[in-house]
């Protein structure tokens, strides 16, 4: 596993359990109690892994949505982030969860989807073939399953797995020694990734 | 215990699911381009027809053949002339055969490509011809010339036989590093043959320098592609079939058959395949030279090799090249002339014809190999010439502006004795 993955992993572990320590002599902990509905902000970094042609098998993904859940258990949100899937990308997305149980260990599962912006600026190449690259995102699909952990009435942290869907897209402009125009050759790349991810939810 | 395994089955089970997920890439290519214009294969397949004479426009390779010439109109057909009186020649019929380039005629049977096919026709009774087989899909690769200026769009066979090229914009989906497609000329063999290009013929019922099919009796070797080398079994008239298909690494050109050796004209070099089995030949032995249309033809002692510039086969010298080959198996170079841009030649007796282009038409005396150009008998130089069927005395020779032919039963002077115009001249 990436050591980016290891370090978030870690990052994110310790702050539910640093807000579990004792706030100070005579203070006693208090019993964790879980309103049914309300907003809630949810920061989750994930590894996409999978067979890849490009060198890239595994590739980091953080995410920051902030969602209203219903008093039976459904999800609204959006959200936004930075993937990198072989150029970095900003997706916005729709998010949709269904999180039933009012327990403090709460299992759930969620759907995203939405559209990933390219942050790669154009590649101008000044070959004798005249080729320039430009880069553009493309639709993000996301489903899977995972439950979280409610160690303080207001922060929880999660665990998931799911699927990623993502296309990207890198279109070169090339001068074809015949012929008066240029052609334009677009490489598609449709990531079907793992994901594992984890994160910190905040009410 | 279960513990454990419930751990490790959940590690191996996510190892898995990391691993299960596979990327897709694929292209997407927008150009301009030789785009295929499809004819559906059944009205293709019934589109021969016998028509009156029509104007000979773009003659292709000739053949001759008991008192008949044939001229081939490039990927249109083949025009019938009555040559019975080569002062008089007459055009009595035209064969429509869509993209035909290449005939060869065994008795009464005439066998013809069209495009991707190879037809038999029965030419018995010459103005009622029939049909009699088709062998198909023997050149699949076979396409009309398109525009040379543009890249070739990829061919889906199953649409139908490409008859036309329309250059426009085309965008084309395939999987990245997939062949077809997007400057796609490598895999198609051009069957229509431009003046540029060059490809004529010459052809007796047995040899031509430029011809592409060869007959061996029953047996025609046909160049299906210039790396596949066929061979047809023509016994039974109406029932085609290969019998034999050979890759060469090399790109083949044209076919000689001199008794039982088949020599090939190749872009690098020249090749002698045995046909002591002639359904299966055999390789003997080959001859390099430098990158160029190679047109070939032989007398069993010398081979007679003409190189050239100005086509799609590359090179850059004008070459007239004798080779000795009285060891079949060792074939070596006696010595190479300079020539202005030779296209076809033929031999016969002690005379060597060469068509040189646009400077016209040269006849040597090539008894003395080491000084054939010392030798020339004489020179028609008003002509751009093709190529030639020396016969009996009379030289049948296809050149820009029409068909021509010489009387040199009396070499020391050789008449033409009529010129047969082509539309527009």
């Amino acid at each position: 596993m990436p050591k980016h993955v290891v370090f978030i992993a870690g990052l994110l572990l310790a702050i539910p359990v640093w807000s579990q320590l004792p706030a100070g002599p005579g203070t006693s902990t208090e019993k964790v109690e879980r309103p049914g509905h309300g907003y809630f902000i949810h920061l989750s970094s994930s590894n996409l892994a999978g067979r890849s042609s490009n060198d890239e098998p595994n590739s980091l993904s953080i995410h920051l949505l902030s969602a209203y859940k219903t008093s039976k258990g459904l999800c609204f949100g959006a959200g936004s982030g930075i993937d990198h899937l072989e150029i970095p990308l900003l997706p916005f997305y729709a998010y949709l969860r269904y999180d039933p149980f009012k327990t403090k260990f709460s299992p759930y599962v969620w759907l995203k989807s939405g559209y990933a912006v390219s942050l790669a600026g154009d590649d101008q190449e000044n070959t004798w073939y005249g080729s320039y690259t430009e880069s553009k995102g493309g639709l993000l699909l996301n489903a899977g399953f995972g439950f979280v952990l409610y160690t303080w009435p207001n922060v929880g942290v999660n665990m998931g797995i799911g699927y990623r869907f993502q296309k990207v897209s890198r279109t070169y402009h090339e001068y074809w020694w015949g012929g008066g125009e240029e052609a334009v050759r677009e490489i598609i790349t449709e990531f079907n990734r793992f994901e594992l991810q984890i994160g910190v939810i905040f009410r | 215990m279960k513990n454990l395994l419930k751990t490790t089955g959940f590690f191996i089970l996510l190892i898995a699911a990391m691993t299960a997920c596979e990327d897709r890439r694929y292209e997407l290519i927008t150009y301009e381009a030789n785009v295929p214009v499809y004819m559906d294969l059944n009205v293709f397949r019934n589109s021969f027809t016998k028509s009156e004479p029509v104007e000979i426009k773009q003659p292709g390779k000739i053949y001759f053949k008991d008192g008949y010439l044939f001229v081939n109109e490039c990927g249109k057909g083949i025009h019938v002339i009555d040559n019975s009186d080569p002062s008089n020649p007459e055009k009595i019929a035209f064969y429509n055969i869509m993209g035909n380039i290449d005939m060869a005629i065994r008795g009464n049977i005439l066998y013809a490509d069209s495009y991707i096919d190879l037809v038999a026709i029965d030419i018995s009774d010459i103005n009622d011809p029939v049909e009699i087989d088709r062998l198909e899909n023997v050149f699949p690769e076979s396409v009309p010339q398109g525009d040379s200026w543009y890249p070739y769009a990829r061919v889906d066979s199953k649409k139908g036989v490409v008859v036309d090229w329309k250059v426009r914009t085309v965008t084309e989906k395939r999987e990245i590093y997939e062949q077809g497609g997007w400057i796609y000329i490598n895999m198609l063999t051009f069957n229509g043959t431009g003046a540029v290009d060059g490809s004529w013929s010459a052809g007796a019922g047995i040899a031509g320098s430029m011809a592409r099919f060869m007959l061996n009796n029953e047996f025609l070797y046909l160049i299906a592609h210039p790396w596949l080398l066929k061979t047809v079994d023509t016994e039974s008239g109406s029932e085609m079939q290969v019998v034999d298909s050979i890759e060469v690494s090399r790109d083949m050109e044209t076919l000689y058959r001199l008794g039982d050796k088949l020599f090939i004209g190749t872009t690098t070099g020249m090749l002698i395949y045995g046909l002591d089995n002639p359904d299966k030949p055999a390789f003997l032995s080959s001859y390099d030279h430098i990158t160029a249309c190679d047109p070939v033809v032989t007398d069993g002692r010398y081979a007679y090799v003409t190189l050239r510039t100005g086509n799609r086969c590359g090179g850059n010298q004008n070459l007239l090249e004798v080779i000795d080959i009285s060891s079949i198996t060792n074939p070596y170079l006696v010595k190479s002339y300079p020539m202005y841009n030779p296209h076809g030649l033929g031999i016969e007796g002690d005379l060597l014809f060469i068509c040189d282009g646009d400077a016209g038409l040269k006849i040597y005396d090539r008894t003395d190999p080491l000084g054939i150009l010392t030798n020339q008998l004489a020179h028609f130089a008003d002509i751009d010439t093709y190529d030639v069927i020396p016969l009996e005395g009379i030289l049948m020779l296809i050149g820009e502006d029409g068909i021509y032919q010489y009387d040199y039963t009396d070499i020391q002077n050789i008449v033409q004795i009529s010129h047969l115009l082509i539309a527009g001249e």
